[in-house]
């Protein structure tokens, strides 16, 4: 034992259980080494939301062309983006070099749509058909203008590698509202508009420094959805059984010894491991889904892999209350190409979002969802690359983007913030992903103020030292 | 003398008073320190090891004694400058000026006197009260500052019962008895700013001169003018302030009081544009949707059922008792006695023994959630029990028609899911009763469009899903 695990062992753990229990005697039952039970005795505020899903849309979709009309760079296209508008802003390393910064128009159609007149292009029709449903933010903003970093930060709350993710935060605090699934799993799926990129890494769904029990687990399609899960060939089920009790018996004698919590976690991993040899393939089994379920999700759904298929599985995963679910589409990159590579991108993932936000609602299961559709950042008003009547470009644009959600006590059918006319700055109601991050933990009835994790030192949280929950899109 | 002073000093300038008073905070704690040194070292120059001490003890008095001046000069000119409440001010002042005054006798009592043993008697008694005064009148100092209830607000448990300090609740917001004759001001405005504000802006502490005690004062503003521009809610300071970001110094109420909801919000913001009147009735304003669903919230019957009903916390050993047995259980939100209640694991058959582990707690339970469990024969009876039910998930569960018997007379049940059962229409007929029920989901059952609209016939607010193909 050392000295480490002895302070935590004996003053911590017993002191410190003895004087909550003394304090707050709730605390101590919710207090037990259950690691699948949160951190939190409770949530700090009545949780409008049990559940997220997140559906990441990986590379920064152009939401000048999918939401945030601006007629103005259709009026002013090919002239040069004023200075007032662009300040002495930071640009990326692809276009800070460019000579003329030509205002680009959306080729595509914009409407109103529902009663809300939510503004939505005809690249998304599927998601139009539900505007009423929607809450449209029009001002999210973010600090970083890459996509590693920028990624990072959305998932993590800093453009630093290293601590956990959204998801691992709600599984940390809140714990797991199904032991037989992990409480924050993951869907991966490639754009059509741009196939090879750009590529996702396994610790944007880390759990960075919390226990690894809140990392999140990737779901993949084929027959093996979870790697390392199923039996080898010729090891039985009762070979197996006999084998994880023998092999508990000597990880608790370990951690008898050592009172390390990651023991602990590996434990109850083994224990959860084994309950998914059964119900991870009861849920990636589509087979039992009626013809209904293909005419609402598309065609795609069909095809394991898919976003559609794995919106498909997102809902499958929220139906067994798995806390966090989250999806990335990747392509979303559109530095040229707009008109070619946006319509494929759109068709990936259009139909099957709005179906999920449906599917969810006749389930009974958006009162209590919260569903989020985005990316890491915006794409610029001027063009990257040459404008020409054929196709334009987009550059990363941090300073503002559009993003919906729906359900878990989100306000519906409304649209919250506004950008200049060229669409490139925030004229009102401005929301910094910090914000965003705060406004999600609090439908989650989490005061993001107050889930933190003590490590190297200081103790971290989601939103760091900002966030500002966003009072005005919550019902 | 002094009185001269402060008010030639007046007469000089307001802002040059102001700025010297302002030292006040700083110098007082030179005499608190001085005079509780010479008290110390009175008391232990008493052991003969330290005898040496007391030698010294004039010439602390003496340093206590012009710093206790000093403070009480730049005291009587930051008063001056007003924002305090009165009793308390006076308090504090008259402490501090025995203060100074028992500072000088005790040390001209040392200088002189002293080697008399009757008179070092005096002088140590002296001293002691001295010492009490001293203390007394830091404290109410520093209750000027900070508020009366600042050192022991975060006193922890069990002390704060020892001591008997009461634990802060935030202040109930006084409902509306009848939405018909309600007042703007009285009955809807100043409960709000009662609960939420009066705490800081009363006659007691005034703070920012602001008094939110009545109308009258309220819309006499404070030091930075009027508070309220009636029909011009973004013009109003109270408004902006309550907009500002919690890190904010001018927010209000400030961090770590107890804030003003959004809905509270907003029922001010709308005042405010309707005029901020006084005495008019709330029928006679013009009011969005919004505004009169917030404000048929301020109603008992239109409050919330975590308002609404109140019920004792649930023993903790049958808690731990049935999370034991499988359930998930933990309150709905911090402090609160309401608890929400799941299965640890899917798919596990719930018989009529583990149903009774829910039993003695079934008063706290507000959320239940059976989804995708299968109950035993039987085990659906005990739902009888959950009276307090809010909401309840049994979509994809086993249960019947026959069932649903066992909940037609909840009173509070909000959200009700019972898709992908084998539920009908002759089920729906035992939830006619249940008047608090905003949606009911019933895709995938047997129910059919004529047994919804005779559903709704009794409920016409009610939500009903069908599912996407109706």
């Amino acid at each position: 034992m050392n000295r480490r695990h002895f302070l935590s062992k004996t003053s911590l753990g017993i002191g410190a259980a003895a004087l909550a229990s003394l304090i707050n005697p709730m605390m101590l039952f919710s207090r037990k080494p259950d690691p699948f039970s949160g951190a939190l005795d409770a949530p700090h505020v009545i949780p409008k939301a049990k559940r997220i899903i997140f559906l990441f849309q990986s590379g920064g979709p152009s939401q000048l062309d999918l939401f945030d009309y601006k007629p103005k760079l259709n009026e002013l296209e090919g002239t040069d983006l004023p200075d007032s508008i662009m300040g002495m802003q930071r640009l990326t390393g692809m276009t800070a070099n460019q000579s003329s910064f030509p205002m680009a128009g959306s080729r595509f159609k914009f409407k109103r749509h529902g009663k809300s007149g939510a503004w939505v292009s005809n690249l998304l029709p599927y998601t139009a058909e539900i505007a009423d449903e929607l809450c449209f933010l029009k001002t999210v903003y973010t600090s970083e203008i890459n996509h590693d970093p920028a990624i990072t930060f959305i998932q993590t709350g800093t453009n630093q590698a290293g601590l956990p993710s959204m998801g691992s935060w709600i599984s940390y605090g809140l714990g797991s509202e199904n032991e037989n699934l992990p409480a924050f799993t993951v869907l991966i799926s490639r754009g059509t508009g741009r196939p090879f990129d750009q590529p996702l890494y396994s610790r944007l769904w880390g759990s960075g420094i919390l226990p690894s029990l809140h990392q999140g687990v990737q779901f993949r399609a084929g027959s093996e959805p979870v790697l390392n899960l199923r039996n080898p060939d010729g090891m039985k089920q009762m070979t197996r059984r006999n084998m994880l009790a023998a092999l508990k018996d000597l990880n608790q004698l370990h951690l008898d010894e050592y009172g390390d919590p990651e023991i602990t976690t590996r434990i109850s991993q083994y224990e959860m491991a084994y309950r998914m040899q059964t119900s991870v393939p009861e849920t990636m089994d589509v087979s039992d889904e009626p013809e209904s379920t293909y005419e609402l999700y598309g065609e795609d759904a069909r095809t394991p892999g898919t976003y559609a298929a794995n919106c498909l599985l997102a809902r499958r995963l929220a139906e067994r209350d798995v806390r966090f679910i989250q999806l990335y589409h990747m392509g979303w990159d559109q530095h040229d190409g707009i008109p070619n590579q946006l319509p494929l991108q759109c068709k990936d993932v259009d139909q099957a979002s709005a179906a999920l936000v449906k599917d969810l609602k006749q389930r009974g299961l958006l009162e209590d969802t919260l569903v989020i559709w985005g990316g890491e950042f915006g794409r610029t008003a001027y063009c990257q690359g040459a404008l020409t009547k054929q196709t334009y470009g987009r550059d990363h644009h941090p300073r503002c983007f559009s993003l919906w959600m729906a359900g878990g006590g989100v306000k519906q059918g409304i649209t919250y913030g506004e950008t200049d006319e060229f669409g490139y700055n925030v004229v009102k109601d401005p929301v910094h992903v910090h914000d965003l991050h705060a406004t999600i933990l609090h439908l989650m009835g989490v005061n993001h103020e107050r889930l933190t994790y003590r490590a190297q030192g200081r103790r971290f949280r989601l939103t760091d030292v900002h966030g500002e929950v966003v009072h005005n899109i919550i019902a | 003398m002094i009185s001269v002073v402060v008010q030639y000093l007046a007469f000089f300038s307001s802002d040059l008073t102001l700025f010297i008073g302002r030292f006040h905070p700083v110098l007082v704690h030179l005499p608190i320190g001085f005079l509780l040194m010479a008290f110390l070292m009175e008391f232990v120059s008493l052991i003969k090891r330290y005898e040496y001490l007391g030698q010294a003890v004039p010439f602390v008095l003496l340093l206590g004694f012009l710093s206790g001046l000093f403070s009480m000069i730049t005291g009587l000119l930051l008063s001056d400058g007003g924002g305090y409440g009165e009793d308390l001010l006076n308090l504090h002042k008259w402490l501090g000026i025995s203060v100074v005054i028992l500072t000088l006798a005790a040390w001209l009592l040392r200088i002189t006197v002293y080697e008399d043993p009757f008179y070092k008697r005096i002088f140590r008694i002296l001293l002691t009260v001295l010492a009490v005064v001293l203390i007394a009148a830091g404290h109410f100092g520093g209750s000027l500052t900070h508020g009366s209830d600042y050192l022991f607000r975060y006193m922890p448990e069990p002390a704060r019962s020892w001591f008997g300090i009461e634990d802060e609740e935030p202040e109930q917001i006084t409902l509306i008895e009848d939405l018909g004759t309600a007042l703007v001001y009285p009955h809807v405005i100043e409960p709000i700013l009662r609960a939420r504000c009066q705490s800081c802006h009363d006659p007691d502490r005034t703070e920012g001169n602001l008094l939110m005690t009545s109308f009258t004062y309220l819309m006499a503003g404070g030091d930075s003018g009027p508070v309220i521009e009636p029909y011009q809610r973004e013009e109003s300071d109270l408004y902006r302030r309550l907009h500002l970001p919690d890190r904010d110094k001018e927010r209000m109420p400030p961090r770590g009081r107890t804030q003003l909801t959004a809905d509270q919000i907003k029922l001010i913001g709308w005042w405010i544009e309707m005029g901020a009147p006084n005495e008019t009735l709330v029928t006679e304003l013009e009011a969005t949707g919004e505004i009169e669903n917030i404000l048929v919230g301020l109603t008992p019957a239109g409050q919330h059922f975590f308002d609404r009903v109140t019920v004792p916390h649930a023993d903790i050993q049958l808690v731990e008792a049935a999370v034991n047995r499988g359930f998930r259980i933990s309150p709905v939100a911090e402090g609160m006695a309401f608890l929400q209640v799941g299965l640890q694991q899917s798919n596990k058959e719930i018989t009529m023994e583990d149903m009774e582990f829910l039993l003695p707690i079934s008063e706290q339970i507000a959320w239940l959630n059976l989804n995708r469990m299968s109950l035993t024969p039987g085990a659906f009876q005990f739902l009888s029990n959950f009276k307090n039910l809010t909401r309840l998930y049994l979509q994809n569960t086993n249960v019947s028609d026959s069932d649903l018997v066992w909940i037609s007379s909840y009173d509070h049940l909000e959200y009700l899911n019972l898709y992908g059962t084998e539920v009908s229409n002759s089920g729906l007929t035992y939830l006619s009763a249940l008047e608090q029920l905003k949606s009911i989901y019933l895709w995938q059952t047997n129910v059919t469009g004529e047994g919804v609209s005779e559903l709704k016939e009794n409920r016409p607010g009610l939500v009903v899903n069908l599912g996407l193909d109706h």
